[in-house]
């Protein structure tokens, strides 16, 4: 499946708290594959975005199930209890890492 | 009723956690929906007893937080500090705990009393969690009640504890968190310098003030701007510092810090004999397995063009009946009118102007409760959320959004909609960009109300290739809109794509209740939209095709014919036509032939009026321009009272070509009677198809584009656009028909 790799100029990273240090080895949340359990490593992007994702409640160190890479529409993931879809322009910005 | 004490009392939670459907278990159909001033956000108030007193309970939008991301979360928060209800209901759905404390943490930190409602406890059971109630309460410090919002479990226990809560009328007291070193020092400083100036401290505990100011919460900071310019720009440039100082050493904002800490405090929460999860929690759930049939890749689009599908037939097909109905009621109406007023300028003022212009507007209820009904039912399921997200990415290319397309569907998509609904479909839409520029191409479709027009000039020019056209047609109007969409959304609501961020709630049976309250509230206001702007724009319009009337010299010529008629019949019959009323037997031919010659005279009478009413007079005026287009100025009229209802440009130009009968005393259609006009041909028709397509929505839709976007201007805007773009484009058709050799 292509994989969308959307422009990141923004380099800030909304960094965890149990990350020190912000973690730049994470994935786009687009690349990731369907169906495997990820952590968010850091969310790219602007201030705004930033602080929506978190209500929404995707952080950095949150652990998430891919349920859909994109497949032609939207990412879609299960966070906590709920099941949000994200567009290219959001799930590209969002980096993780694979969850053990 | 005596005076029992009423309270105002807020319900506030994340979208898709139950919030309306409790707010209906516990207020009934006694509700109210309004809007917001000058936005759409629907605003709905309802009103229950509990414990004696009167409770004012206000549904307020689902958000998913406190700040100014979108209008909901501003008329959310606004309402809270301006309105200060008694307390806060926060519904809080059980199986997606953390998410939806998230909430509960800000409305705390603003220090509203809050109470929670621990909703939907049944399926987060059903997940394997098991939720201690009682050690929430005790940790949150406040009271916690597990509630069933569909069963109504809990509601009155709710209430009762809310109305408690505002009886105690507890100061408002912010919860604080600590933010970490970075954040709590600058906060603390902010905090005191609010203090000192009593700057907002009125309505909003000083830390909260500090806090957007740290978010960079651009309400905030222009309210505050407004008042203390001096101190405002002081406490930016601290929030500017925090963050250039977060950015250096931890390469991070302020709003990840504090989202950051909140998470944190809420993890803290749950910890240790909340929450217990047994291992059930893997299995995929019902609402998982279904939508992998539902928005799968290959199977997703097919199921969802059948359901749109479904909605159309449902919505068109069963609103058939009662729309019959409606035409028939004010049909009866007209008709008893007609019988019962006077000739003469007041009875045409209520016959035509009055009656068929309300009639015609309230002719649609039947249809709009279907939409209505039909959206409720996708809306409520969760289904419209999967059609969003499975046509998000062929809509985003044209600037629009994946629920744009149930807008265009119910418009005419699919041709004979109603643009009337589909613009008020648009509510779905939470992005406003995107939701202009939908509310604004919608029109493009073929409603019902042009198909008749449309029906009449195919049959008579196209008449081997009817459904060829009309397939044309319908692709026709789907490119224009989809393009024009993508002009609107490049030059006047130029702006990037708002991100696409949706949740997708889990499937789920919708209550009838709901489904009964939400149609009904959204068809009333139309309803009430019908009594006041449209009757006054049918009145206007009325009144356009009705004056000055035909000069006293011309009205007396055309006497003088009449009654030269009746001279030239004999005795018996002349009795018979002043009477109206046909003799039997072979004096019927001959009564039969004077009649339509007098009716000729009418009808010749009535088009030598309307040539010289305004419209008329109007219409030979823009003949100038419509040349370029064919129009001739009965065309023109008739485009120009479709502006009132499209359905009314055939009647017009019936008008217009006075329409009579053959010398034989049989009809004459107006469609064949084109057909034979020597100015008409087809490529004139075909100019004319794609004017009426394309020009100016009718009335209703024009209020309806008003009402739902705020602005008077957008009403305007469609108005002269879309008669712009349907001008351009006939007259390219037109004249590049000539250049081919088609006219």
């Amino acid at each position: 499946m292509g994989c969308l790799m959307l422009e990141m100029q923004s380099t800030v990273c909304c960094p965890g708290k149990e990350t020190a240090k912000p973690q730049r080895n994470g994935v786009p949340l687009c690349c990731a594959k369907t169906g495997s359990r990820v952590k968010v490593a850091c969310v790219k992007g602007d201030r705004r975005l930033c602080a929506r994702m978190a209500s929404l409640g995707i952080y950095p160190g949150v652990e998430m199930e891919l349920l859909c890479q994109g497949c032609g529409y939207p990412c879609l993931v299960r966070v906590n209890g709920g099941t949000l879809s994200l567009g290219g322009d959001v799930s590209g910005k969002i980096l993780v890492t694979p969850s053990p | 009723m005596s005076k029992a004490p009423e309270h105002l009392i807020a319900l506030a939670g994340n979208p898709n956690c139950g919030k309306t459907t409790l707010f209906n278990a516990m207020t009934g159909a006694r509700q109210h929906v309004g809007n917001y001033p000058g936005i759409t956000v629907e605003k709905k108030e309802g009103i229950c007893h509990a414990n004696g007193s009167l409770v004012r309970l206000v549904d307020l939008p689902g958000t998913y937080s406190l700040t100014a991301y979108s209008m909901e979360e501003i008329v959310a928060r606004d309402f809270l500090v301006q309105d200060r209800p008694r307390a806060v209901i926060n519904i809080v759905d059980a199986s997606n705990l953390e998410r939806n404390l998230y909430l509960t943490i800000q409305l705390m930190e603003l220090g509203i009393p809050v109470l929670v409602a621990l909703n939907m406890i049944d399926m987060a059971a059903s997940r394997g969690m098991e939720i201690n109630s009682g050690e929430l309460s005790r940790r949150l410090r406040v009271p916690v009640i597990p509630t069933v919002a569909r069963t109504g479990n809990g509601k009155d226990e709710l209430l009762g504890a809310a109305v408690d809560l505002a009886e105690e009328n507890p100061a408002w007291e912010p919860l604080h968190i600590s933010y970490g070193p970075d954040i709590d020092p600058a906060l603390d400083r902010m905090e005191r310098e609010i203090v000192a100036a009593k700057f907002l401290t009125g309505f909003i505990p000083a830390r909260w003030t500090a806090l957007k100011y740290l978010e960079l919460d651009e309400e905030v900071i222009k309210k505050g701007r407004g008042i203390d310019p001096r101190l405002s720009a002081k406490l930016e440039e601290t929030g500017e510092q925090v963050s250039q100082h977060l950015q250096k050493t931890l390469d991070s904002y302020p709003e990840a810090i504090i989202a950051d800490h909140r998470y944190g405090f809420i993890a803290a929460l749950l910890k240790e004999g909340v929450v217990k999860q047994s291992q059930k929690a893997d299995r995929l759930f019902f609402s998982d397995q279904l939508d992998r049939v539902l928005t799968n890749r290959f199977l997703g689009p097919v199921i969802m063009m059948l359901i749109l599908y479904g909605v159309y037939q449902f919505t068109f097909t069963y609103s058939k009946i009662p729309v019959g109905w409606m035409e028939a009621g004010f049909a009866a109406l007209g008709n008893l009118a007609d019988s019962a007023l006077p000739e003469g300028p007041l009875k045409s003022l209520v016959v035509s102007g009055i009656i068929n212009g309300v009639g015609g507007v309230l002719g649609f209820v039947p249809l709009i409760v279907f939409m209505f009904l039909a959206i409720a039912f996708l809306e409520d399921t969760g289904y419209l959320a999967r059609v969003a997200y499975m046509l998000d990415r062929v809509f985003r290319t044209f600037g629009l959004h994946g629920s744009s397309v149930m807008a265009y569907i119910i418009s005419g998509g699919i041709a004979g909609g109603c643009a009337v609904p589909g613009v008020l479909a648009t509510r779905t839409l939470r992005s406003p960009r995107e939701r202009l520029a939908t509310l604004l191409t919608a029109p493009f479709m073929n409603c019902g109300a042009k198909l008749p027009v449309f029906a009449m000039l195919i049959a008579a020019f196209f008449a081997a290739k009817e459904p060829q056209v009309m397939f044309l047609l319908t692709i026709l109007s789907w490119t224009a809109a989809l393009l024009i969409a993508k002009l609107i959304r490049s030059t006047i609501l130029r702006g990037p794509s708002t991100p696409f961020l949706l949740e997708l709630p889990p499937y789920r049976l919708p209550t009838f209740k709901g489904l009964l309250i939400h149609t009904w509230e959204r068809t009333w206001q139309y309803i009430r939209k019908a009594g006041t702007v449209i009757l006054a724009i049918s009145i206007l319009f009325w009144a356009l095709m009705s004056f000055p009337g035909l000069p006293e010299i011309e009205k007396r010529i055309y006497d003088q014919e009449r009654s030269s008629i009746m001279a030239e019949a004999p005795e018996q019959i002349r009795k018979d036509l002043v009477e109206g009323k046909a003799p039997a037997g072979g004096a019927g031919k001959e009564f039969e032939a004077y009649r339509v010659r007098l009716q000729e005279v009418d009808f010749e009478e009535a088009q030598a009026a309307l040539r010289n009413s305004i419209a008329g007079r109007i219409g030979t005026a823009l003949t100038s321009v419509t040349k370029l287009t064919g129009f001739d100025w009965r065309t023109n009229v008739a485009l120009l009272s479709g502006f009132a209802a499209k359905e009314i440009i055939i009647s017009t130009m019936g008008t217009a070509y006075s329409l009579g009968r053959s010398k034989r005393g049989e009809d004459i259609p107006l469609g064949e009677r084109l057909a034979r006009d020597p100015g008409w041909n087809p490529l004139k028709a075909f100019s004319l198809i794609v004017f009426i397509m394309l020009y100016a929505p009718c009335i209703a839709t024009i209020s309806c584009i008003i009402r739902e976007s705020g602005a008077w201007k957008w009403g305007v805007f469609s108005l002269v656009f879309n008669t712009a773009v349907a001008f351009i484009v006939s007259a390219l058709v037109y004249r590049g028909g000539i250049w081919l050799g088609l006219g």
